[in-house]
């Protein structure tokens, strides 16, 4: 959206300059200037966000350094505290970091996501950047967003009858005399759910980039004796990397903040961090600690942003493909 | 052709990209969409399955006639469908309007950036977090949870996406059609009305749909505001989920599945890309 080149080039409004006239010209002048029109157009939207989205979200930050009622209560760490747990790193006792270690284990998590959701990724945009012929095109690619847009939570918990003990998989496994798998309630189901739900974020960006590779230079790899796979590694996957990297950051924060994916499919092995926050908010009743915890995974999802933008990941390039929430 | 190709041509080699590797891909996309719809199938066949897990299957409606028994669900789908559109129609204006002044309005340098930060960090930071401070915001202020609160999460949480949608008409539309107005003597307002509006209608009613059916959707901010007899289709489903699999769940999300795909498919065909 760096339309602001769009308006600079504009020849009308760059040869309209500030004339002094009558106070009625003036008011006119006014009215169509920038800024008025600037005013008028982002201010209730900006108002908007600010009351309804920055406020509640600095809330959180606020209840986080209060021992209790925000400004009625004493300013403290002790939230913050917990979280680390000191007196268990202290006593040596790293069995107890449990809120350490349920968010290492969703970020652990969302690594494997982030990486599954990119293989699967590359085939499918190959194809659909390279070869699927053009008149099915868009269709297919219609396809892949079309699910997208749909109740992610439907989309979950239709995999409970596919992996249960007794669902699709097993069942098959059974008639064919293999033992079952456990595929449900632990973390292989966290990360199937969350593969599945989020694939598209990895899709979406790496097609673009798959569509606008020239595709003379993978036949001058290959005429200059490259095999297929050479191809692929040395000439497809370094010009589409960064399309990849682009979703593959947006899956990671999403997976790392995941919470109906984990609870519907994940089990005890399979919990993550954003399950224990909703807890200190639905069943727990302490806020401050709740509060404290969302502020480190709000800092966690703005520190991954940050790397990636330092390794030039184009993290923004990215950002309205999505839908589906989460 | 290029000389690789007549070379390739004369020579005869098997390197032409639609065989060979082709199918192997071919077969791997086939597979990704399978895994991509596999589990929209096996909502809808479990929908129309008499009894419950395994492979036996026994086709019944049963569950799709005992749905309009449930007033609970009816009341939350057309809860839903309320919220729905009154997100849809605020969110859509709101959209326009941002979209015009992101990309029509002469920024001040550094301004520009930050304006279309702040409208897009809500896109950014998870949801549940917004969730859990709109709770603790309307918490606060006395209001609880209800109908006002929803409205007013989705609202937020929709209007990027809208905004995206509107503004992507709005850079590619064709300036000198609105000058050529103005130019024959059209008021702005008029110019807006008759050519601009026009113009823009594709992603206008895109962003309209793809509003409506996010909301429509949504789960986790409903999740943490709605209560107080305000119970949104995706939280009740979710507790029909979480309590114990009724098997009215999968009927009534293939009727939810329905809705957002003919919504969601209609929103992308309009969609410039």
């Amino acid at each position: 959206m760096s339309s602001q080149d769009d308006v600079a080039t504009d020849p009308v409004r760059s040869q309209r300059t500030p004339e002094t006239g009558t106070l009625r010209e003036r008011i006119l002048e006014w009215a169509d200037s920038e800024v008025f029109k600037g005013s008028i157009s982002l201010g209730p939207v900006l108002i908007l966000l600010t009351v309804f989205y920055a406020v509640p979200v600095a809330l959180l930050l606020i209840y986080s350094i209060f021992v209790e009622d925000p400004f009625a209560s004493g300013l403290t760490f002790e939230h913050f505290g917990r979280f680390i747990d000191v007196s268990a790193i202290t006593s040596l006792q790293f069995g107890e970091l449990s809120y350490v270690r349920l968010l290492g284990r969703s970020i652990g998590i969302a690594v494997i996501v982030t990486v599954l959701s990119l293989v699967i990724s590359y085939p499918i945009t190959y194809y659909l950047g390279q070869y699927a012929p053009e008149r099915w095109k868009i269709a297919l690619v219609m396809l892949v967003i079309i699910p997208f847009w749909t109740s992610y939570l439907i989309r979950t918990y239709a995999w409970i009858p596919i992996l249960s003990n007794n669902g699709f998989i097993n069942s098959a496994l059974t008639t064919v005399g293999l033992p079952t798998l456990p595929l449900l309630n632990n973390y292989i189901g966290s990360i199937i759910g969350l593969v599945y739900v989020f694939v598209p974020f990895t899709i979406l960006p790496l097609y673009a980039s798959m569509e606008g590779l020239d595709s003379s230079l993978i036949e001058a790899a290959r005429d200059l004796g490259a095999s297929r796979w050479e191809a692929f590694r040395e000439v497809v996957f370094p010009l589409t990397l960064p399309g990849a990297l682009a979703g593959g950051v947006f899956v990671f924060i999403k997976t790392a903040a995941a919470y109906v994916t984990p609870s519907l499919l994940g089990g005890t092995s399979g919990r993550m961090y954003a399950q224990v926050i909703e807890n200190q908010f639905g069943t727990a009743f302490n806020w401050n600690f709740g509060a404290a915890l969302a502020v480190i995974l709000v800092v966690v999802v703005l520190g991954t942003i940050w790397i990636a933008m330092r390794w030039g990941i184009d993290v923004k390039g990215s950002r309205g493909l999505g839908g589906g929430g989460l | 052709m290029s000389v690789a190709d007549s070379i390739r041509d004369r020579v005869g080699s098997d390197s032409d990209p639609n065989d060979g590797a082709g199918s192997g891909l071919k077969l791997v996309t086939l597979l990704t969409y399978l895994f991509l719809y596999g589990p929209i199938l096996v909502v809808v066949l479990m929908s129309f399955d008499a009894g419950r897990y395994g492979l036996r299957w026994d086709f019944t409606t049963e569950w799709y006639a005992s749905l309009a028994t449930r007033s609970d669900l009816i009341d939350s789908l057309w809860l839903s469908i309320q919220i729905g559109i009154v997100v849809m129609i605020i969110s859509t204006v709101l959209a326009v309007v941002a979209a015009f002044g992101l990309s029509r309005f002469d920024w001040p340098k550094r301004k520009g950036p930050i304006a279309t930060y702040l409208i897009f960090v809500p896109l950014t930071l998870p949801i549940i977090i917004y969730g859990i401070g709109l709770y603790v915001f309307f918490t606060q202020l006395g209001i609880g949870r209800g109908f006002f609160p929803i409205v007013v999460g989705h609202v937020l949480y929709t209007l990027p996406f809208a905004t995206l949608v509107v503004g992507a008409g709005v850079i590619g539309l064709d300036r000198t059609l609105e000058e050529a107005a103005m130019d024959l003597g059209a008021d702005p307002l008029t110019t807006f009305r008759e050519v601009t509006l026009p113009a823009l209608m594709p992603n206008i009613v895109a962003a309209a749909l793809f509003s409506f059916t996010l909301s429509f959707d949504e789960f986790l901010i409903s999740f943490f505001v709605s209560g107080g007899g305000a119970v949104p289709l995706p939280v009740r489903i979710w507790g029909m989920v979480r309590a114990d699999i009724e098997p009215e769940v999968y009927a009534i999300s293939v009727v939810v599945l329905l809705i957002s795909i003919a919504i969601a498919g209609m929103a992308t065909r309009l969609r410039r890309f």
